[in-house]
């Protein structure tokens, strides 16, 4: 049974560059939630669908792409375990919508990216596998949004009809942030659904 | 090493403030207070009365903002450039640009320091300098382009890449013709680093200090300040001092700062705490 979640690809779910007081503590808990409900159901191993790594940072030397490592760390403190076996049928997806919803976001103020973010998000809410991969890579990247590919790898992992949950969709940071998963199956009735 | 801005000489243990002179309407921290040419001009004769030996000068604010091309950037800075050189003989005009049209326009006119906020931007800034015999700042910036902020810009090694970056640079101005003695480097916090990271470039400045380079760092209130000690613009200074103890005793040259005397305290102190200035006065228990 195909499932897939999805949590950002914020650099704050790092343990390395972790805060005294965490400044994203209600996304980090729905994160975590998200990622148990798809470990549980997948306890041989889940896949990862992320972005690769920008060209300034492998100018940087870094090897391996943030959203692999935010994953693999969200993965393994649920308990599971990155499919060794190829693709997973539980897919988690590490992706941020747009980085300009605000002055102080870190792209600063780009007023399309409501728009975009709103497509995006019905596109998610809808399992729209069409729509997330004819995603616009052109106005994704003037909006700061980096994970063209992951939402394209969901794109093609989705199969409908399927059961949408969101858990957490917000930009506190000026930046878009969802959790949330999908299914073909049933439900659990949880704390985490 | 000694340092030699234009006609200006210091010695080779002298450590240097350099006072924020903003000619803009929308910075971080003044918010303004000195856009309006008058208010821009006291503030140099403040701030040298108060110590600083170098005043930098900026007609554009780091921050993402309007457009500011470089016609409206020389109407900012090049007549007050002008009228400073003209008042303060004796102070070090350093001005923030990372425009070689820019660069050339202020030293014509009198400007000792190309300060190159964006890590060599435009190419063509070293070139100016060298014809000049103007100083040059080679910051970091990890490639980032000017006026945006970092994005989830990551580093195998931050200050291996600063280090790197930076001498480069600076070997690149030397090779242009710029004299080495005007040549200083800056890891620059904040610019395209996040916290974690300029925590990293200050606890370990020592290895920039190593390079034989002078450093310049660039603190004063910056967003690394605030996230660390959660404090917004304006109740930084006691972090900003801190930070500022920490990159002297490493043995920085030359501080970037808005508040001129408490730093000049601060950076004393830590020089004799260091060993390499001798107490003002050493009274006690000696008479």
């Amino acid at each position: 049974m195909r499932d897939a979640a999805i949590v950002p690809s914020t650099l704050m779910l790092l343990p390395e560059y972790s805060s005294l007081h965490d400044p994203i503590d209600e996304l980090r808990q729905a994160c975590r939630d998200v990622v148990a409900w798809l470990v549980r159901r997948h306890p041989h191993g889940v896949s990862l669908a992320t972005s690769p790594t920008s060209s300034l940072n492998v100018a940087h030397g870094i090897t391996q792409a943030p959203g692999q490592r935010i994953g693999r760390a969200l993965v393994i403190d649920a308990g599971g375990r990155l499919s060794a076996a190829g693709p997973s049928d539980g897919l988690l997806v590490v992706a941020s919508g747009s980085a300009t919803q605000s002055l102080a976001a870190p792209g600063s103020l780009d007023e399309r990216s409501h728009n975009f973010d709103d497509r995006l998000v019905g596109a998610l809410r809808n399992g729209d596998s069409i729509a997330l991969e004819n995603l616009d890579e052109t106005l994704a990247s003037a909006l700061w949004c980096q994970d063209v590919a992951a939402f394209r790898a969901l794109g093609r992992h989705l199969r409908s009809p399927l059961r949408v949950r969101a858990t957490y969709a917000g930009a506190p940071f000026g930046v878009q942030y969802w959790a949330g998963t999908w299914t073909e199956g049933p439900i659990e009735v949880d704390g985490a659904s | 090493m000694s340092l030699k801005f234009g006609a200006h000489e210091f010695a080779d243990d002298a450590t240097l403030v350099m006072a924020i002179v903003n000619r803009t309407p929308d910075s971080f921290y003044d918010k303004g207070a000195t856009w309006a040419e008058d208010n821009a001009f006291e503030r140099v004769g403040l701030v040298i009365d108060q110590g600083a030996q170098i005043v930098d000068i900026g007609g554009v604010k780091a921050a993402p903002g309007v457009e500011i091309d470089v016609a409206e950037e020389r109407r900012r800075v090049v007549e007050f450039v002008a009228r400073v050189r003209a008042a303060f003989p004796d102070v070090v005009i350093s001005v923030d640009t990372w425009r070689a049209e820019v660069a050339r326009a202020v030293c014509a006119v009198g400007a000792d320091v190309i300060n190159d906020a964006w890590g060599g931007a435009d190419p063509g800034l070293v070139d100016v300098a060298a014809e000049f015999g103007s100083g040059l700042i080679c910051t970091h910036t990890g490639g980032v382009t000017p006026r945006t902020r970092p994005f989830r810009v990551e580093y195998a090694d931050v200050v291996a890449s600063a280090i790197a970056d930076t001498t480069a640079y600076a070997d690149r101005a030397v090779r242009a013709g710029c004299d080495p003695r005007g040549i200083v480097i800056d890891p620059a916090h904040d610019f395209g680093k996040n916290t974690i990271q300029s925590l990293e470039i200050t606890r370990r400045l020592g290895e920039m200090v190593a390079t034989g380079w002078p450093v310049l760092v660039s603190l004063s209130n910056k967003d690394f300040i605030g996230e660390t000690l959660d404090l917004p613009v304006g109740q930084r200074l006691s972090g900003t001092l801190a930070a500022t103890a920490a990159c002297a005793l490493a043995g920085a040259r030359i501080f970037r700062v808005h508040e001129v005397p408490e730093t000049r305290q601060v950076v004393d102190m830590s020089s004799s705490i260091a060993g390499r200035r001798l107490p003002a006065k050493a009274i006690r228990g000696l008479a």
